[in-house]
């Protein structure tokens, strides 16, 4: 089972692009304070799954609240979208679902489809900021949330 | 800095989750292009025969080649001593509960060595055909092993990995009969999740098909490979 070390990476990504965009507050000297009155709350937090990416979508579901409950961001709920397997197939000259990354066989005409041209992603597609983080000097009794 | 706002904003992203190893792995990549030295892979279910088949493959291909192995496994340096019988230069890495190679572990392990002394790397991943699957490890070629004593429909249980590598390994080929593989059915399993899948049959104990195999890295090793503009 790697979906904790895939989990603990996504978390990683989330809080560079956050950082990137300037959404964590450090103070003056450049020490973060206090991230639960810096960081911004997150809200959804949606990935592509590929069905050949290797990862496990439960499982990745089942790990993703470890990773984040060990790191400095605030609440998150991850939403996973599945992505089916897609080739394309030289004998009908046009893409094509399949219904299971087992055969890779066009459902149409039985060809043979090596190439494939979806179900590999493995990719954050966007965050949901709920609220910014006020001035580290804003009472906040419970910055945890559920 | 930002006061609190009441609408939820979305950031889109659209980034790999695996970045920063894909980052690694394809700054290896530009690395070993540029010293010469052709990487070879190797993932397989735990005691599929990859270290057998890596050591016999060390001791032939040293013969005219400068060869070397990276080989990880979870907590013990015993393969490290096994591929060391060849003679050819070996370094462990201990991944310890981790269940695969990362690119950044490669790159550590590789440390000083100097790459424009190499003419073939081999990197043994740790025994998993799930784990493995997702990470570039800037390899060039990716071997995947199937022994003739495990189930033919494998390939079917981990589509994800054969998707990922070039070419699939039977290994033990020398006991099939023994064992009652069953050959077509083997076959057929990687067929249907990987058309057209190159497969060779080889045995380390005896030599069988380790030619052909060589053969086949020579071939893959001296053909251009694309390069990054």
């Amino acid at each position: 089972m790697h979906e904790l070390s895939i989990a603990q990476s996504l978390v990683e990504l989330i809080e560079d692009e956050l950082s990137r965009r300037h959404m964590t507050a450090e103070t003056s000297d450049g020490e973060t304070d206090d991230p639960s009155m810096t960081r911004p709350r997150l809200g959804r937090i949606v990935v592509r799954v590929g069905e050949l990416s290797g990862v496990v979508p439960e499982a990745l579901a089942s790990a993703f609240p470890v990773a984040i409950a060990h790191s400095t961001l605030r609440g998150g709920m991850l939403s996973i979208e599945p992505v089916a397997v897609t080739v394309f197939c030289p004998a009908c000259g046009g893409e094509r679902e399949l219904p299971s990354p087992q055969r890779l066989r066009c459902p149409t005409c039985d060809a043979p489809t090596p190439q494939i041209a979806a179900g590999r992603e493995l990719e954050l597609v966007s965050i949901e900021v709920l609220d910014e983080p006020a001035q580290p000097t804003v009472n906040d009794s419970s910055p945890k949330t559920t | 800095m930002t006061s609190s706002t009441a609408q939820p904003r979305i950031l889109e992203v659209r980034t790999q989750i695996l970045k920063k190893n894909d980052v690694t792995a394809r700054s290896m990549r530009d690395r070993f292009r540029e010293a010469g030295v052709f990487v070879t892979s190797l993932v397989s279910s735990p005691g599929a025969g990859k270290t057998t088949f890596l050591r016999e493959l060390l001791r032939r291909l040293g013969q005219t080649q400068r060869v070397a192995a990276l080989v990880g496994d979870l907590a013990t340096e015993n393969d490290a001593k096994r591929l060391a019988e060849s003679g050819a230069p070996v370094r462990q890495i201990v991944t310890g509960t981790v269940c695969h190679l990362e690119a950044d572990m490669v790159e550590q392990a590789i440390g000083d060595w100097n790459l424009h002394e190499l003419d073939h790397l081999f990197v043994e991943n740790v025994g998993n055909l799930v784990c493995p699957s997702s990470y570039d490890l800037g390899e060039d070629l990716r071997l995947v092993l199937l022994s003739t004593t495990e189930g033919e429909d494998k390939p079917l249980k981990y589509p994800t990995i054969f998707n990922t590598a070039d070419i699939a390994i039977i290994t033990k080929i020398d006991i099939a009969d023994v064992v009652g593989f069953d050959r077509a059915a083997a076959l057929a399993s990687i067929e249907s999740v990987r058309p057209g899948m190159k497969v060779l049959e080889v045995s380390a104990k005896t030599g069988q098909g380790m030619e052909e195999f060589l053969a086949y890295l020579g071939e893959r090793a001296a053909s251009p490979r694309p390069v990054k503009d």
